[in-house]
């Protein structure tokens, strides 16, 4: 049997890091496929102690950052605030800084490409990251607030030119039910109903809108109103589990 | 072009150099020798045009710059000529096969190189696409939140003596694998003779309500204040009966409609041992996920949190006994000894083991005489706190029957884990120094232990044998 030392034995002194990076080795030729096999199979998910800096940093540093994974990232960070370890502490307090800065610079960036080019994907765009940041505190809540409050502004600045409903009315009845503000955004998905009944979202968020103010005979209806889509749809689980068996209204 | 000028050079050629060309035969070898060049250059149809074109010149070139008369072209030509001509044929046809045998594998090795730089730009796509899928997996597998080993890892927590800590540890896994805004858990006070919140999650100031009714509900001074009626609550129904409450039992029925429902999503009974000890409520659930998926990890969870919460509530119950150290807050010998025998019941039909580790301090007479009995107790909260941290494992803490002993109880270390702990401790302790003012002390420390392993099903018996191991020790 061949051993570790063997296996894994760079040429060029080059040791990656992650799994990718032994498969971009491998691809080049200077690695051998047991590295990426190797890397492959050994993650430690960032979630579990102890803590895998290393991993975080360079998950941190990827440019194109997904909001999932910043979530995810923004927990692990949470909990790392905490620890006796000062250093920790400190690097998971910087961390954090840097979560937000990342896509509070996004949106710079939207926004002073809208000053010459108002297009409404980028319009999209702003609100998304506002969004995510919300997502990001969502364990602190005035800040989530704010953000949430700073999209709904947006939207109301740019209305004219975001007129979508699965798009732009969706997400603007979210915000609106994120921000608890459940009679306005009730009204709004009724009147968005009466010109698109059939449309799946905002029957879903009528019936989001009802669960949020307890009425559940109301969930029902609107989820069996729900207009059947694709079996592995987002709606088709929760839609079974509503309208199936015993909670049938 | 080039077969034009091919085929006229024949008859310029004659016509430049006559004398070169005094014979018969001479005069046909640059005719004859089109054949095969034009066939090496561009196969044997085209030196065929190219032959009769450069014949048709040279026949021109005869008849009007030689004035040779017409019948005598039409000769019957000589062996010599046909010499030539036959070899002529020979050599194109050669050439020919050879080109065409060329120009085929040629085509072939082209075709090759086509389907390799085809295939080679298929590999790289399929490598990008690799990678980007690698780099997506990645990330999951890395990030993942709902796994089982997080599970593990939360789970693992609940091995504190703490019930406080215990149950935010349940609530933080919860909103983990939920994403739950608030959440509480709820047991019954025989003083207030209601239920009080035992560990609340995600309330900013009292007892949430929900929608239109929050600003009407009286805010109670502290979290903690807040007091549930077990006659007209949810909770109190779910105490009661045992029985999990989802809100979709609302519609099932008139059963719930006598209580106030409105911070209820998904309430479950907290069973320890046999008993309900206390009430599990969801009050704000994305609607996302309230689902089959919440309702089952939630009495997962419950369920994996049983063991540890059974065996934090026996410890609180031992203490609540009142047989405890004033100053350490550790419980006595008599407590000590009624846990191991409780425990050693519950292992005769229950998997595991309990390890009973006596810790004598041997220079406790010197340490007495430099500090304060205070000092003193002060110290074995130190070193039970120094072997949390250093173990990782948490472990039950009593007083022996000397004032310089210690008891811990571990549990689910069979007789070799027994020892390897204890060594552990020793080695910890053979660099301990502990200080109080000015002075640095070192203390020094024997160990016994046995374990039920080994040493029987009775307390009698595991204690005698760590004392055992304690007087050799002491020799």
């Amino acid at each position: 049997m061949i051993d570790f030392k063997t296996l894994l034995h760079s040429e060029t002194g080059f040791i990656p890091r992650t799994e990718a990076q032994a498969l971009q080795g491998f691809s080049e030729g200077i690695l051998n496929p047991e590295y990426y096999i190797y890397r492959a199979v050994n993650i430690h998910p960032i979630l579990e102690e102890p803590w895998d800096v290393h991993e975080m940093d360079r998950l941190l540093a990827q440019p194109d950052l997904d909001i999932e994974t910043a979530v995810i990232l923004m927990a692990a960070f949470e909990r790392m605030i905490q620890d006796p370890d000062k250093e920790l502490a400190l690097f998971a307090a910087e961390s954090i800084n840097a979560l937000e800065r990342k896509f509070i610079t996004r949106i710079q960036g939207y926004r002073t490409t809208l000053e010459t080019m108002p297009e409404p994907g980028l319009m999209r765009n702003v609100i998304k990251e506002y969004r995510s940041l919300a997502r990001l505190h969502t364990s602190r809540p005035v800040l989530r607030s704010f953000y949430l409050e700073e999209a709904r502004l947006f939207f109301e600045e740019h209305k004219k030119s975001l007129v979508d409903p699965d798009v732009d009315i969706t997400a603007f009845i979210e915000i609106l039910l994120d921000l608890k503000l459940v009679d306005r955004a009730s009204r709004i998905i009724r009147n968005a109903l009466k010109h698109y009944p059939d449309n799946r979202n905002l029957r879903y968020l009528a019936a989001r809108s009802a669960y949020l103010e307890h009425r559940f005979s109301d969930v029902i209806k609107h989820m069996e109103l729900l207009v059947e889509g694709s079996s592995d749809d987002t709606y088709a689980a929760l839609q079974l589990f509503w309208t199936s068996g015993a909670c049938r209204g | 072009m080039e077969l034009l000028i091919l085929a006229a050079l024949p008859a310029s050629t004659g016509l430049l150099f006559p004398s070169l060309f005094d014979t018969a035969v001479l005069k046909m070898v640059p005719y004859a020798l089109v054949f095969p060049v034009v066939t090496a250059l561009r196969g044997l149809g085209w030196a065929s045009i190219t032959g009769l074109i450069a014949g048709s010149a040279g026949i021109m070139v005869q008849l009007t710059v030689a004035r040779v008369a017409p019948a005598s072209l039409l000769v019957f030509p000589d062996v010599e000529t046909i010499v030539v001509w036959l070899g002529t044929a020979a050599l194109s046809l050669a050439i020919s096969f050879l080109r065409n045998h060329s120009i085929n594998s040629r085509s072939t090795l082209l075709q090759r190189l086509r389907t390799s730089v085809h295939e080679v730009g298929q590999l790289q796509r399929k490598n990008q696409v690799l990678e980007q899928v690698n780099r997506v997996l990645e990330g999951r597998v890395s990030s993942q939140k709902d796994s089982i080993t997080f599970l593990h890892d939360q789970v693992r927590k609940l091995a504190s003596l703490n019930l406080d800590q215990a149950l935010d540890t349940i609530l933080e896994t919860i909103a983990m694998f939920t994403e739950l805004g608030s959440g509480s858990i709820w047991k019954y006070d025989d003083d207030k003779h209601g239920l009080v919140p035992a560990a609340v999650f995600g309330w900013s100031a009292g007892l949430p309500v929900a929608g239109s009714q929050a600003a009407a509900a009286p805010a109670p001074a502290s979290i903690w204040d807040a007091t549930l009626d077990p006659d007209t609550t949810v909770e109190g129904y779910v105490l009661r009966n045992r029985k999990m409450f989802s809100v979709r039992m609302l519609l099932e029925g008139s059963e719930f409609d006598r209580f106030v429902t409105d911070r209820n999503i998904i309430t479950l009974p907290v069973v320890i041992g046999a008993k309900v000890w206390g009430v599990l409520n969801i009050e704000d659930l994305p609607f996302e996920r309230y689902s089959q998926y919440t309702e089952t990890i939630l009495a997962i969870i419950l369920s994996l949190s049983e063991p540890y919460l059974r065996r934090i509530v026996e410890y609180e119950t031992l203490n609540d006994q009142g047989e405890i150290d004033p100053d350490t807050g550790y419980p006595l010998y008599s407590i000590l000894y009624r846990t191991l025998e409780s425990d050693l019941e519950r292992i005769s039909f229950e998997p595991g083991f309990v390890s009973l580790i006596v810790l004598e301090i041997i220079n406790y007479t010197e340490l007495s005489a430099l500090w304060s009995k205070d000092d003193l107790r002060h110290m074995f909260v130190a070193m039970k706190n120094d072997i949390d941290k250093l173990k990782r494992m948490k472990v039950k803490v009593f007083h022996f029957k000397e004032e310089n002993q210690l008891v811990l109880l571990a549990y689910d270390l069979d007789q070799d884990g027994t020892s390897f702990f204890c060594l552990d401790i020793l080695s910890m302790f053979s660099e301990y120094r502990f200080t109080i003012g000015d002075t640095t002390i070192p203390i020094e420390l024997v160990i016994g232990f046995s374990s039920s392993a080994q040493s029987g099903s009775s307390a009698d018996s595991m204690v005698a044998a760590a004392e055992h191991l304690l007087s050799v020790q002491r020799i």
